[in-house]
């Protein structure tokens, strides 16, 4: 539940009158208004930041490594599509930090003769068929971290791009 | 050290002396380990050459405190081994890349200025050696002592134990440290970074370039991060080398916020302009001039001006 602007101030003024009145009351507000206070900032980074990488394929296969650094809580991170050109793969995406299986996606860009963006900050219930991004299942870890995505691609033709990673904390669906 | 979540204090009607002493314990791992990165990206690219050559460009800004800059990059040497050298202005420093697959290492410079030129410059030890980059990472690596934020370092020890009579000052601290800390850290929204020894022929969205183009030509695009807080003042850095004469690049952030410019010279161009409250992607189009060539190399937009 987020911090209400009121409990901000009686907190302050309960903790200075704690030592006189009642320690107790002044160090819950204390410890739970900091405490949130703590996450808003870290669900602040979760939600705006994100990292980019673009490539570009006319042939073949291979995976990249998409270096991510991500605040505490992160459990759940999308990858989205930029198209160029007339693209088609498939891909499929870990953490390398867990190895967890994510999941793949096929025919993410049917015939597009642009830049169209068909990922982004996206539903995953709209399904690995959507044609839209990739999400992937990382093992929370209450920890700043240094991890890559990791995108295997097949069954490529045409050229097209990856742009940008996406997560968001465990904390932003629980408050 | 790591960061704790107490979600469950809330909960519970007092706060005993492992709460505490997290939360203290947290306020330190936020000074310490908050630190988004400058560029964070996929970035493949051969060297095999002895000479130094500086393939890669970004800049790091807002750091007051003169934090050390971290690049992290994934390399390996397929034969002998190679070195990569992270500069800031006049400062470098080296590592040494020698597994034959793929590894991240690690390596730190310290700046010398608030905003810096940054540059990654690569070679391999001996002729016939090989190496790969296989991507890039900066950021910061804060320190200890007095910050120029205003953060207090909080110890645990003292104000951690149980039964500590915590004063007013030491509380504000707590709760104050944060927002400090989040002013304080540059934050950049989105970056792009490319090979420089890419040559330019033809419009290139790899190199983000174009040639022999008199009309505008989109060589590129970026996606955006949602903004949580309206528009917001941003600045931008663009990287752009060319050959021939003077290109005119433009910049576009949304559907109506637009930078151009005139590069007559190679190097880094930048302004502050207010991003709008939705912008989805940012594209940027070069007229390079009959004859002549041109490319964005690397870009990036921080939060703030």
């Amino acid at each position: 539940m987020p911090v209400r602007q009121d409990q901000v101030h009686s907190f302050v003024a309960r903790e200075e009158l704690a030592a006189f009145v009642d320690p107790v009351i002044a160090e819950v507000n204390l410890v739970a208004t900091i405490a949130h206070r703590h996450h808003d900032m870290m669900a602040g980074w979760g939600r705006r930041d994100r990292a980019c990488g673009m490539y570009h394929r006319a042939t073949g296969s291979g995976f990249i490594v998409i270096p991510c650094r991500v605040p505490p809580g992160i459990e759940e991170m999308d990858v989205a599509l930029l198209v160029w050109g007339i693209g088609r793969a498939k891909l499929t995406c870990s953490t390398d930090a867990t190895g967890t299986y994510l999941r793949s996606i096929n025919r993410p860009s049917p015939q597009l003769t642009e830049w169209v963006e068909t990922g982004g900050p996206i539903d995953a219930s709209e399904g690995p068929e959507s044609g839209r991004a990739l999400t992937v299942s990382a093992t929370t870890v209450w920890d700043f971290q240094n991890i890559g995505v990791r995108v295997d691609i097949d069954e490529v033709s045409g050229e097209f791009g990856i742009a940008g990673v996406w997560w968001r904390p465990i904390w932003e669906r629980r408050t | 050290m790591a960061y704790v979540p107490p979600l469950t204090i809330s909960q519970r009607f007092q706060a005993n002396d492992t709460d505490w002493p997290v939360i203290i314990e947290n306020h330190q791992e936020v000074q310490f380990s908050y630190a988004p990165p400058f560029i964070d990206q996929y970035l493949r690219f051969n060297v095999t050459s002895t000479t130094h050559a500086q393939r890669v460009h970004f800049m790091a800004r807002k750091n007051a405190a003169l934090h050390p800059i971290r690049l992290r990059v994934y390399a390996r040497a397929t034969t002998g081994t190679g070195t990569v050298r992270i500069l800031s202005d006049a400062n470098s420093a080296d590592v040494t890349i020698n597994t034959t697959s793929f590894a991240w290492y690690t390596v730190n410079v310290t700046p010398t200025a608030a905003d810096s030129e940054c540059a990654i410059s690569v070679r391999v030890t001996t002729g016939g050696h090989s190496m790969d980059i296989g991507a890039v990472q900066a950021y910061l690596t804060p320190v200890t002592g007095v910050d120029v934020s205003g953060w207090v370092d909080v110890k645990s020890a003292v104000w951690g134990a149980a039964n500590a009579q915590v004063p007013s000052r030491v509380v504000e601290d707590l709760y104050n440290g944060v927002v400090l800390v989040a002013r304080d850290r540059p934050f950049c929204l989105t970056s792009r970074v490319s090979d420089t020894a890419v040559a330019i022929s033809g419009k290139t969205s790899e190199a983000w370039g174009a040639d022999n183009s008199a009309r505008w030509q989109t060589v590129g695009r970026l996606a955006m991060p949602m903004p949580l807080v309206g528009s917001q003042q941003c600045t931008l850095d663009a990287y752009v080398t060319r050959s021939g004469g003077t290109a005119t690049v433009e910049i576009g952030v949304g559907a109506s916020t637009r930078w151009q410019f005139s590069a007559a010279a190679d190097g880094w161009y930048t302004t502050t302009l207010r991003v709008p409250e939705s912008p989805s992607q940012v594209y940027a189009s070069i007229i390079s001039g009959v004859g002549n060539s041109a490319a964005i190399r690397s870009f990036q937009i921080f939060r703030g001006s």
